[in-house]
């Protein structure tokens, strides 16, 4: 529970199929409000 | 979300069939039947304001244990964010996470204005404050209509996840003369947290006046004037005095000016030409 305005902070922690920390990986990352998903289903 | 169902999404069956079966009637509703039961199953009322992307970073390098942090500002809404992260490395190697987070405030006020009255109505101008901190707290609530004060401060005690109706007796006004702006009036509402400076909640909210006796036409009639005319006319017996009215249109000729018309036969001539 966050309170409105906050900031919410984020860690992100990537593995792959063995466990083991990618090899230059890198992420792409997304904050949407769900009222928007309920709108209609998001596949990607 | 889920990127191996996007990518390897269900195939359609392939085969088109050229039957109009689906038109048979009885077999599919057409008309208001067709239309989706609405009500939304209280999931959330409509929102005015929907602000929804709180933040999209395309690319974020990881470090060398697999990790990366961010810092996302969060914005007025009451609502749940879903965070998502897409991962990637190298050409073979992809897959995603996602959290949700739920926003709250300390002190929350609802609307249960009704979204439209007839002039003169009385009713029950009603707002919810629900107090959702975990300790009891005063609040002052004022409100006001269509920028005068419809009461003064109120204060409450709220006990913790409690939540009051505060509802006021109120009578609208009378639509005459009104321009069309005026239609829709504002009531603000302010609690403040006493306790804490940070708990306060504002809420603007529109509520529209229709009139109850809209103005129509009784009488219609089209004349020739080439000499004096009389038209008999009386006020209903039981008309409410101040609306309505006679009025005279005058035209020079039964059919309006075949301006446009003509221009567009020009132009077409001049086209041809």
């Amino acid at each position: 529970m966050l309170k409105v305005r906050d900031t919410a902070k984020v860690a992100i922690q990537v593995a792959d199929a063995d466990g083991k920390p990618p090899v230059d990986g890198e992420i792409a990352l997304a904050a949407v409000d769900e009222g928007l998903l309920e709108l209609m289903d998001n596949s990607s | 979300m889920n990127i191996l169902d996007a990518l390897l999404g269900e195939r359609p069956i392939e085969v088109e069939t050229a039957t109009a079966q689906s038109m048979v009637i009885g077999k599919r509703h057409f008309g208001k039947k067709a239309v989706a039961a609405g009500g939304g199953g209280g999931r959330g009322g409509a929102r005015e304001l929907f602000d929804t992307l709180l933040l999209w970073k395309g690319r974020v390098p990881l470090d060398a244990q697999g990790r990366a942090s961010m810092t996302i500002p969060l914005n007025d809404s009451l609502t749940s964010f879903r965070i998502v992260a897409v991962a990637n490395a190298g050409a073979a190697k992809f897959g995603h996470g996602s959290t949700t987070v739920r926003t709250t405030q300390d002190l929350m006020l609802f609307s249960g204005l009704p979204p439209v009255v007839r002039e003169q109505d009385e009713y029950n101008a009603m707002f919810t404050v629900r107090n959702a901190t975990q300790s009891p707290l005063a609040a002052k609530f004022s409100w006001t209509v269509r920028d005068k004060p419809a009461d003064d401060k109120s204060a409450k005690t709220l006990a913790s996840g409690d939540t009051k109706h505060l509802a006021h007796r109120e009578r609208s006004e009378d639509r005459r003369g009104a321009d069309e702006d005026a239609d829709r009036r504002r009531a603000s509402v302010l609690g403040s947290h006493r306790r804490r400076g940070t708990g306060q909640d504002r809420l603007r909210t529109n509520q529209k006046v229709i009139e109850v006796h809209p103005v129509r036409v009784y009488q219609a009639t089209l004349m020739r004037v080439d000499k004096p005319l009389e038209f008999p006319v009386e006020r209903p017996a039981d008309a409410i005095p101040g609306r309505g009215s006679v009025r005279v249109d005058l035209m020079g000729t039964l059919g309006s000016e075949l301006t446009a018309v003509r221009e567009y036969f020009h132009e077409v001539s001049v086209h041809l030409s």
